[in-house]
């Protein structure tokens, strides 16, 4: 027998509470849980998330940003069990048609599927409507389809929860996109940017920005997908074909790997990176004042034209 | 002893000593952060033992895009 064949012996395949047959071992706390007991303790972790950062009010109307995926569909699932004991807040779903054949037409049947069963409102927004141009339209003579369709999607969808009237845009980002990005800005020496990252990044301040929220930035990605699948969520399994994320597929791999070498690298990489991060807004706080408004479209901008205006030009 | 892995749209049959989920994963050389495993359409964790004939279906949990 192997090394890897060990952990029936050491830890057994039951759940520690309750003996059951485990669903999942999660050897950073070196644990067995079945699927009741995951349950109920990913809703108590993400609820924690909520309540030591302040998410969300009472009164809140929460736009959540479903792209049909697990995460922002596991979100939803999770949310609207929450917001049912909060009388004042308000959820409602917002999906981005991109305009791309064969990958997004299917993840928003998922969306338009869950919000049904959910009884959720979702709306809509499309990148054809907004830009003229669907996205597989835009990549016709163009490469890079992820520098496009996230800074478009970025704009179109804090100007339509706005207009939709939304008080906070909450996204499905992991513990592991977390991490992603913490490595990937420090990479590439973007410290500046990291103060964007967190359970709820600095607000800008103005009035035009939609606050974002994260939920689920303290929870691997693993434990969502395991978490939606219990709940019956279906998993959307196609892949974006202008997906060309190299240096984040390089990051996650090595995260991967690292995690599965010596469990608990990712909570020990987050947990040092909250550390820093008090530090990193006072280093970075002057540069809010560097907020302005977009001479073209108004939308909130660092220059004097946004991005999104600089691109439109090239579509 | 022959156990089958059906991963997407790959197929592998693992025969050796393996006597976990974890053990078979490693020998085709899936990262177990990387996949939820399932058999007989029940979700099973890592340490889950597995015996000849067994057929464990791999649900891919990480992004692209
Ligand atoms: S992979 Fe890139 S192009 Fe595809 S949906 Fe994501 S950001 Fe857009
Ligand atoms: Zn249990
Ligand atoms: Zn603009």
């Amino acid at each position: 027998m192997r090394d890897k064949d060990n952990i029936t012996e050491r830890q057994g395949n039951k759940c520690w509470k309750c003996g059951d047959p485990a669903v999942i071992h999660r050897k950073y706390e070196g644990k067995s849980w079945c699927s009741e007991h995951f349950t109920e303790q990913f809703e108590s972790l993400v609820k924690g998330t909520i309540r030591e950062n302040d998410l969300f009010e009472s009164d809140d109307k929460v736009c959540v940003a479903l792209s049909g995926g697990m995460d922002s569909s596991a979100l939803l699932f999770f949310l609207s069990d929450l917001f049912k004991d909060w009388r004042n807040a308000d959820l409602f779903a917002l999906a981005i048609d991109e305009g791309i054949e064969d990958y997004r037409d299917e993840s928003i049947e998922i969306a338009e599927e869950l919000c049904r069963d959910l009884g959720v409102d979702l709306h809509i927004a499309s990148f054809k409507e907004a830009f003229g141009k669907t996205l597989d339209e835009i990549m016709e003579d163009k490469e890079y389809g992820c520098t496009y369709c996230g800074v478009l999607r970025r704009w179109l969808l804090n100007r339509k929860s706005r207009e939709l009237g939304a008080t906070k845009l909450a996204t499905g980002h992991n513990m592991d996109d977390e991490l992603q990005s913490i490595f990937m800005n420090y990479l590439r020496g973007n410290m500046n940017r990291m103060v964007r990252l967190g359970a709820k990044p600095a607000v800008l301040d103005n009035e035009k920005f939609i606050p974002r929220v994260k939920p689920f930035r303290d929870t691997p990605e693993r434990e969502i997908a395991l978490y939606g699948r219990l709940r019956g969520i279906d998993l959307h399994q196609t892949e974006c074909p202008y997906v060309d994320n190299s240096l984040r597929f390089d990051v996650r791999d090595f995260l991967n790997d690292m995690e599965a070498k010596r469990p608990s690298t990712k909570y020990t990489s987050l947990r040092a990176f909250d550390k820093l991060l008090p530090a990193l807004q006072n280093m970075f706080s002057g540069d809010d004042s560097s907020v302005k408004e977009c001479d073209f479209c108004g939308e909130i901008t660092s220059g004097d034209i946004c991005k999104t205006c600089q691109l439109r030009e090239k579509i | 002893m022959s156990i089958k892995v059906i991963h997407g749209k790959k197929e592998h049959t693992v025969d050796d000593d393996s006597t976990t989920v974890e053990g078979v994963l490693d020998r085709i050389g899936v990262n177990p952060e990387t996949v939820i495993v399932e058999m007989e359409d029940e979700i099973v964790s890592l340490g889950k033992a597995v015996v000849d004939g067994d057929k464990l279906n791999l649900i891919n949990v990480v992004s692209g895009g």
